[in-house]
């Protein structure tokens, strides 16, 4: 996946990934929301208390890592000129 | 539940409903529970782009329910498919593509808003040679901060199997028979390579999964106030994804992947069988349907049944020539024939709860037809079978039979007695025709050019 499509694939202009045009001040409450008080997980199966916390942690990293992807093709792309890609982000506070 | 309704013993655990047989026709009971998230699949559309791009099985919404039980929201009808597989009895490259089919799934599941709550191999199977999703009944509507629930099911049914095939033996996928939940990441962190650890997936995903799990035991999950972010679980799932497709399995040249090579067979021996057995095929009344093609090695004769347009399902002990067969079968598009590894002196048994989840070889299936093609000596004198007993097997198995009888003095059959005894003065052509006259008419024999077998096509007295 090149880097564009990369950013592309994330773009919070997506209607399907947010419906909800938000502020940024709402996003960042509503994170410290559900980092507060995440839901409940109610499955069928056990998803298992350590593959829960561990998946807490590996999925932390890997997002950061997808984000930071996603800031870095938004920087090379304004050297080169082009329109920033997904500008209200609102995962912007992570 | 009416007398003539029977729920299928596999379909238990799902409190969002379950899959019945009512006059042989299959059907799935969507459960009162289960309304919100049934709606949801359906309305955001996620249900129709999978299925139109092959992914979910495509099922019919039922006017009338067929069941008066309060519970019944809904009853499907799935598209029945022609055979059930088993994850044990896959190649390598097959459990890959069923572990990223069902990554594809879960992406695709986000992006509506959704999540697979389960990660079963079982809920994968193999249609027109490519993997489909079947539990239309898998997806929850997704809520932001939720981890994914099927993290540690997806690493036990594919991740770990995936890695010790790749990294140990392929020989320890085997593991998914014994383990019905997928092989234990305890297990597979002791069984795999130190050096694995120096791979970030691995280590993560299965060696400090495994620690994790260990450690975390006996604490409930509810004193775990963390959330996952939904970049956060696409990142999860984006990492998985790599991490499988670069695993990898190279099929050995030996034993008996290479078979066609090695063998004396002559071209035109090889070629005269080839037109024999089409032959054969083509004068079963009525044209079979289903083929089972039993040491089938790399499928070349599998492919003149499947040419024909016949189901054909390609068995081999061997997970080299499986692993083969499939990768052909994948690159030409070949969409009739199903590869699958299971050693037929042990066929895949009946498993699970009350011996019912998981069905045995021979109960998942009854072929139209069969190719027994040189398979009869290692089953008569690599594994000391009687041919009565051979006799008797395929005699239950199938209506029409293709079989090759190979003679004591063939250079394979010689081979196989090299290294021990001839304890079989019973192994005759003539004792062969006697042991399988009992259960079939021969309606045809054709000596193979050049060599000194002989190819019969048989057909079952009636019972």
């Amino acid at each position: 996946m090149s880097d564009k499509d990369a950013a592309n694939s994330f773009d919070p202009r997506q209607p399907s990934r947010s419906p909800l045009r938000l502020g940024p001040a709402w996003w960042a409450l509503l994170t410290l929301y559900w980092l507060l008080f995440p839901p409940p997980t109610y499955a069928y199966i056990d998803p298992g208390t350590g593959s829960y916390v561990l998946q807490v942690v590996i999925a932390g990293l890997l997002g950061a890592l997808v984000s930071l992807r996603i800031y870095w093709a938004r920087i090379k792309a304004f050297f080169k000129g082009n329109p920033p890609l997904g500008g209200n982000d609102p995962d912007k506070h992570e | 539940m009416n007398d003539s309704i029977e729920g299928l013993p596999s379909s238990f655990r799902d409190p969002s409903g379950f899959l019945f047989l009512d006059r042989g026709v299959l059907y799935r009971q969507v459960n009162r529970s289960y309304r919100e998230d049934f709606s949801h699949l359906m309305d955001s559309g996620l249900c129709s782009s999978l299925i139109d791009a092959g992914l979910l099985v495509a099922h019919e919404e039922m006017d009338l329910p067929l069941v008066q039980s309060p519970e019944c929201f809904k009853i499907l009808r799935p598209d029945r498919l022609p055979f059930i597989s088993y994850p044990f009895e896959w190649s390598f490259s097959q459990l890959q593509d069923a572990a990223l089919t069902t990554l594809a799934i879960q992406r695709q599941s986000l992006e509506h808003g959704m999540s697979l709550k389960d990660g079963t191999a079982y809920n994968i199977q193999f249609r027109n040679g490519k993997p489909l999703f079947i539990d239309t009944l898998s997806f929850e509507k997704y809520l932001e901060g939720r981890p994914w629930t099927a993290y540690r099911q997806f690493c036990q049914h594919f991740l770990a199997p995936l890695a010790l095939a790749s990294y140990s033996d392929i020989r320890l996928s085997q593991l998914l028979r014994i383990h019905l939940d997928g092989v234990p990441l305890d297990l597979a962190s002791r069984l795999l390579p130190f050096h694995t650890r120096f791979r970030f997936s691995l280590l993560t995903h299965l060696h400090l999964h495994a620690k994790a799990q260990t450690h975390f035991a006996d604490k409930p999950a509810r004193q775990v106030r963390r959330s996952v972010s939904r970049r956060a679980l696409q990142g999860l799932i984006e990492n998985l994804e790599s991490c499988v497709a670069a695993l990898n399995w190279k099929p050995p040249q030996q034993e008996w992947a290479s078979y066609y090579e090695d063998t004396n067979y002559t071209s035109e021996a090889f070629r005269h069988k080839e037109q024999l057995v089409g032959e054969y095929l083509n004068r079963i009344t009525p044209k079979p349907d289903m083929v089972w093609d039993l040491g089938a090695n790399t499928g070349l004769f599998s492919r003149l049944a499947a040419s024909r347009g016949m189901t054909t399902i390609a068995f081999d002990q061997d997970p080299a020539c499986v692993e083969r067969n499939y990768r052909v079968c994948r690159q030409e598009e070949d969409t009739n024939i199903l590869p699958l590894w299971v050693d037929l002196t042990n066929p895949s048994p009946n498993l699970g709860w009350h011996g019912r989840e998981r069905m045995s070889l021979l109960e998942r299936g009854s072929p139209d037809a069969v190719l027994a093609l040189a398979l009869i000596h290692h089953l008569a004198i690599a594994n000391n079978l009687p041919l009565s007993r051979l006799a008797g097997f395929f005699g239950e198995l199938c209506r029409s039979l293709i079989i090759e009888f190979v003679p004591k003095t063939d250079s394979q059959v010689q081979r196989l007695l090299a290294s021990r005894e001839d304890i079989f003065p019973g192994y005759t052509q003539e004792a062969f025709e006697q042991a399988f006259r009992r259960y079939f008419e021969i309606r045809e024999v054709g000596k193979i050019r050049q060599t000194e077998r002989t190819l019969y096509r048989m057909e079952r007295n009636p019972l």
